[in-house]
């Protein structure tokens, strides 16, 4: 961890079991007990049949840069320039905005990725994605 | 019965403050020195107000703003919330009242030290991580720029748009900006070689590609068409008024839709408009599009139809989108070189070029589309 803390997110009920399974280096998202499909981020219904009905089902950590941005004006002291923000699409479907831990000329769009995690806090564990090995 | 607010409704009064990086007054002397401005240019007294719609961003209260006008009886006061999506739907809420008769002058207005005050910019260092954002800033993806930043990324990659294309709208609306002697911009040229070599900020996105930072107000008077004929200005037509959303909406990061590149929101809302105003892209003489960063206008020519998804960025080259161009866009700066007041003063600039008195004036403009804030709940509106 850096001497200046990332930002962290605030845990609620609508999202507990997302970061406690982070902490656990597991990568938990939403599944409908229903019709079967995965959503991110943690919400109420199913957009997809409008059930309630959902489990926190593990995800395999594998997926490819859909897209991302690389920052190279410090917008936060804990966030050093260049900086690579990946958006993820996972290979159950949903898309995270995540940290890319790449060099920024290695990145490209439909690289495969694997999940890594990065301890912000005590309380707080966040997913990270590296170039998935061959 | 007519379901449809085409021509029932006219914005009759602009009123703007100076736009500056510190106005050194309160947001609430800005809103009030707009709307009594909107009131003198439309010839009528303040206290003729009887509705005010807000932005629910916006720091000034309704209660407060009447006991300052000395208003004893406001009949309307709704809101719209999402930032700069609220633009165009607040005149939308005022047009629908006084059509159906619940207000006679409604004043619609926006006022923020943007840049004195709360920084939108600087947003992720200071809001507490419980909302939506909570999956984005904490994993450095902080500021609106970088979030468009990866639409813009994705739009690139499958279309083919250049770095160039985002160069040209900045460099268009630079130009306007230096007609126009209340712009930010006003006495410094872009050039393309200018936008190429500046400061990478936001990759793809370089320093030209993001808006200004503005502290300053405007206000609008919308009344009824039949009202409008009585007043001193000539009356500026609501040929329609729209607002929308698309799939996985969320506030600057629908990163789950299917196509992030698609700015869905407007897409949706756009069949809906043309279909009120009763004419097409082909017959719009001037666009004001709500410019916060370059892609943005690139995927809303494509949502509007001015040309196809993915053609945006051959779209604006050659300066299509200059005085003379084929679609005269942001004629007095738009956000990238005006001023950011969250889109209010693009509504501002729609009327004047239909009045016909825009410092960047369209000969025999005609038709005005205007949009509120891309990658958010939104809106957009026709004028004539
Ligand atoms: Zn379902």
């Amino acid at each position: 961890m850096s001497e200046i803390p990332r930002v962290a997110p605030i845990p609620g009920p609508i999202n507990q079991e997302f970061y406690d399974g982070l902490n656990r280096h597991e990568l938990l998202l939403q599944k409908c007990r229903d019709c079967g499909k995965f959503r991110f981020w943690p919400i109420e219904m199913c957009p997809f049949c409008n059930s309630f009905n959902h489990e926190w089902a593990r995800c395999s950590g594998k997926g490819t840069a859909h897209s991302y941005t690389v920052q190279h004006q410090v917008m936060h002291p804990a966030y050093p320039a260049p900086w690579v923000v990946l958006l993820v699409e996972l290979e159950e479907g949903p898309r995270l905005v995540t940290h890319g831990l790449m060099p920024p000329e290695e990145v490209e769009i439909g690289m495969p990725v694997e999940i890594e995690y990065e301890k912000i806090t005590d309380e707080i564990t966040l997913h990270a994605f590296r170039k998935a090995e061959k | 019965m007519m379901e449809t607010l085409k021509d029932k409704a006219c914005i009759v009064g602009i009123g703007e403050t100076e736009f500056s990086k510190n106005s050194g007054r309160s947001e609430m002397r800005l809103a009030l020195e707009a709307i009594t401005a909107a009131c003198e240019d439309a010839g009528i007294s303040p206290k003729e107000i009887d509705g005010i719609v807000r932005f629910s961003v916006d720091s000034n209260q309704i209660d407060e703003l009447a006991r300052n006008l000395g208003l004893d009886n406001v009949r309307f006061f709704p809101e719209v919330f999402f930032g700069g999506g609220a633009g165009c739907g607040i005149v939308q809420m005022a047009a629908m009242a006084v059509a159906l008769g619940k207000a006679k002058y409604v004043a619609c207005f926006r006022a923020l030290n943007e840049r004195s005050g709360f920084r939108y910019g600087q947003m992720g260092g200071v809001m507490p991580m419980q909302g939506h954002f909570q999956y984005s800033i904490p994993f450095g993806l902080i500021a609106p720029g970088a979030m468009v930043a990866v639409m813009g990324r994705r739009h690139m990659h499958l279309y083919g748009t250049k770095t160039a294309d985002f160069g040209e709208v900045a460099v268009a609306f630079r130009k306007h900006a230096n007609m126009n002697s209340k712009a930010m911009m006003h006495e410094k040229a872009l050039t393309l070689e200018d936008h190429a070599n500046a400061r990478m900020i936001s990759d793809p996105l370089r320093l030209f590609d993001f808006c200004q930072e503005s502290d300053g107000a405007v206000a609008l008077i919308v009344t009824s068409a039949e009202r409008a004929k009585a007043l001193k200005q000539k009356p500026v037509y609501l040929m329609a008024a729209e607002q929308g959303t698309g799939s996985w909406m969320e506030m600057m990061t629908s990163y789950q839709r299917e196509n992030i590149a698609d700015l869905e929101e407007y897409t949706r809302l756009a069949p809906h408009l043309w279909k009120e105003a009763g004419i097409g892209p082909e017959d719009i003489d001037c666009a004001q599009l709500y410019d916060a960063f370059t892609p943005l206008i690139i995927m809303q020519l494509e949502s509007f139809g001015f040309c196809k998804r993915g053609e945006g960025g051959p779209f604006v080259r050659d300066g299509a989108l200059q005085i003379g161009g084929r679609l005269p866009t942001n004629t007095s700066g738009g956000c990238l070189s005006e001023a950011y007041i969250h889109g209010l003063n693009q509504i501002s600039e729609g009327v004047r070029q239909i009045r016909g008195d825009s410092l960047a004036q369209v000969p025999d403009c005609k038709h005005v589309l205007v949009t509120a804030g891309s990658g958010i709940p939104t809106g957009a509106m026709i004028l004539h």
